[in-house]
């Protein structure tokens, strides 16, 4: 996968500008990244990567570097 | 974003081409820019269709209330919204001081959730028991919708969706006070303590459709008390649109289907009646065949079925006598078939039919086509079938155009009588003169004396008739039997049928004799069959009796009312000559070559 493809697909899921995301970004230093949106990105990530994520990894998965490590997590395993 | 014009269309675009948005995120950002809208309504433009609509949820609506905007806003209405808060929906509706009524809604939309419904009953529990135990839910919602109509609001409800898990199987399916019983018990009681009251969201039929279980997703309701996965309301769209264009009185009446690969594979045109590809022998031929079905049974369930295709019409039919062919040419109530474009096309069959564009749904194969249509009628729905037939009744199912609240004796006569209509505006538009179009007809009539059983109807007529009648003297059934008992008297009664259906007792005339005259007392006709030689018909016959009882001449009156200029000139138009004071006169004797009449009479059969 692509760096900026996650960084894209968030930007696309939100509605803000790609260059508004970045690897530092999160729920709490992001325009529009907001608890409710929180639920449409991780709805978004398993279509995206065919994946199933847990109730728990949806609410904690609120930054791109934890994101990305659950991104990593399920393509080793 | 903010000096853009909020109108319905700035916005549709964002949700990409055609009826289904692409996906959750395109809903919630439109949604989102529509509540924005809600904040500061002095940004809408004057003139915009607007419509106040409220959500009450049991749970997370923040999902839903952006769905809901997005399907009024498809239907070209700009929904200004309120979300009522978290779990409040009872409260909001049963305490007059609430948010929702000091927004004042035009419309609500009610999501419970089957934990706030079922109750705890010992799994053995009768089915009366159940019953007793629901009812309270029951008095609870009809509470709630008395509420809301008393103030004119307008009510869309779910239908419960049952959880997924099975406990212990065929048991459970068994037992009336399972959950899933429990559901299916409610929603039963429900639909029919809102019966006139309350436009239904079938979720169950949706979730069943998508599975129950990814459907109700345990994790979204743990994680943020979602009803459903969000990622399935471009699905919901559709659904509750129809459930909208029901309680606004918008619904849509009339299919309009391309032919050529739309009703079957190939180009009739080319191919030819053996070659075009439908029923057995291939895959696209049986899925071509089952889609004549749905449509047949659309026809079927009141929705009036159209053609609007580029064919030759004489070859487009010949289609239709294909031996597997279950759609025939005359379940169309319009058939337009020419090389013009479909827009103009589309207008035709609008006028044709009487309906406004916005009742017609365009279903064609060609992507082309369905973009010219879309872009130079927005009103109309379009559906672009694709080009794999055994998708064809999914796809459109999924658009829930037809969707109704239930069956009506209309609609189930309505497309007989629109295709006996529009069939004989076809003919007339067909036929280089009025004498080929009236023969076309295959037109049968009968002039008899009445029958007793007859006599109301002609009262009725008598009553009714305001346009083709001469005299409008209006007699009554005690008068209509008066004058049978007498021998001067001659009162006539005229039945019509054509090819394309009965009209049944349609003129009455009565006829006194004075001397050696029969003076037409009174002639009314109903405004289906004028102008199709009726009047020449019932003269004739008229004219055989009036000589049989040896009167030499007939005398017709017209006075005038405010309403029967129509036969003002009848008389003279049927070689009646003015004498003084007003009376027409026509000579007997006279040949009755001139009164050309194209029904043939089958007397009293």
């Amino acid at each position: 996968m692509a760096d900026d493809d996650l960084l894209a697909l968030i930007a696309g899921t939100l509605g803000i500008a790609p260059a508004e995301v970045h690897e530092d970004s999160d729920i709490s230093n992001t325009r529009k990244w907001d608890s409710l949106r929180q639920i449409m990105l991780m709805s978004e990530l398993e279509t995206h990567y065919g994946l199933e994520l847990s109730d728990q990894e949806m609410l904690e998965s609120t930054s791109v570097a934890k994101i990305r490590a659950v991104l990593s997590g399920r393509s080793a395993g | 974003m903010l000096n853009q014009p909020i109108t319905p269309a700035a916005f549709l675009s964002a949700l990409g081409p055609g009826d289904k948005p692409a996906g959750l995120p395109s809903i919630f950002q439109v949604g989102d820019r529509i509540l924005e809208i809600g904040a500061d309504l002095s940004r809408i433009p004057a003139g915009t269709l607007t419509q106040r609509i409220a959500v009450l949820g049991a749970l997370t609506t923040d999902y839903l209330i952006r769905a809901v905007a997005c399907a009024v806003l498809q239907e070209g209405v700009l929904p200004i919204l309120y979300q009522a808060p978290f779990g409040s929906w009872v409260q909001e509706v049963l305490n007059p001081a609430s948010g929702l009524f000091a927004f004042g809604p035009d419309l609500v939309v009610i999501a419970p959730h089957w934990r706030d419904m079922v109750a705890p009953v010992p799994i053995d529990a009768s089915a009366d028991a159940v019953d007793v135990v629901l009812a309270p839910k029951i008095n609870l919602l009809r509470a709630l919708w008395g509420q809301l109509v008393a103030k004119g609001v307008k009510i869309v409800q779910h239908v419960l969706v049952p959880p997924p898990q099975h406990y212990r199987g065929m048991a459970e399916r068994l037992a009336p006070a399972s959950t899933a019983n429990q559901v299916h018990r409610l929603n039963a009681m429900l639909l029919d303590a809102g019966r006139g009251l309350v436009t239904w969201v079938d979720m169950e039929s949706l979730a069943n459709g998508i599975g129950t279980r990814r459907f109700s997703s345990a994790k979204l309701y743990y994680a943020a008390k979602l009803d459903h996965d969000p990622k399935f309301l471009p699905d919901y769209l559709p659904l509750f649109r129809a459930a909208w264009r029901s309680v606004n009185a918008r619904a849509k009446k009339v299919l309009v289907l391309d032919l050529d690969n739309t009703l079957w594979g190939g180009t009739i045109g080319d191919d030819g009646l053996q070659s075009i590809v439908l029923g057995f022998g291939s895959p696209a031929g049986e899925a071509f065949l089952d889609w004549q079905y749905y449509v047949k049974g659309l026809g079927e369930k009141g929705v009036i079925l159209a053609v609007c295709s580029k064919n030759d019409p004489a070859i487009a039919e010949t289609a239709f006598s294909h031996p597997l062919s279950v759609l025939r040419r005359s379940d169309f109530a319009a058939f337009e078939c020419s090389w013009n474009d479909k827009a103009a096309g589309l207008r035709r069959i609008a006028g044709e039919l009487n309906v406004g564009l916005d009742s017609l749904v365009f279903c064609d194969d060609n992507p082309a086509e369905c973009e010219l249509v879309r872009r130079e009628l927005p009103e109309v729905a379009v559906v672009c079938a694709g080009t794999d037939p055994s998708a064809f009744i999914g796809l459109f199912d999924a658009g829930h155009w037809f969707d109704a609240d239930g069956y009506t004796g209309e609609d189930l006569s309505r497309t007989a009588a629109y295709t006996a209509r529009a069939s004989a505006l076809a003919e007339q538009a067909g036929a280089t003169d009025i004498g080929g179009y009236l023969a076309s007809l295959e037109m049968k009539g009968s002039l008899v004396r009445p029958a007793d059983a007859d006599i109301p109807r002609m009262a009725q007529l008598e009553l009714k008739t305001n346009q083709f009648n001469l005299t409008t003297r209006r007699y009554s059934e005690v008068q209509l039997r008066s004058f049978l008992e007498r021998d001067d008297v001659v009162v006539l009664a005229f039945r019509l049928a054509d090819r394309f259906g009965d009209h049944g007792l349609t003129s009455t005339l009565v006829a006194i004799r004075e001397g050696d005259a029969l003076r037409i007392d009174s002639w009314l006709m109903s405004c289906r069959i004028f102008s199709r030689s009726a009047e020449q018909f019932i003269l004739r016959g008229l004219i055989g009796l009036a000589a049989g009882m040896g009167t030499k001449r007939l005398l017709g009156e017209f006075c005038r009312s405010a309403k029967n200029a129509v036969v003002a000139d009848l008389y003279p138009e049927l070689g009646f000559s003015e004498k003084e004071g007003g009376m027409f006169v026509r000579d007997i004797e006279n040949a009755d070559a001139d009164l050309v009449s194209y029904i043939a009479d089958i007397g009293n059969a």
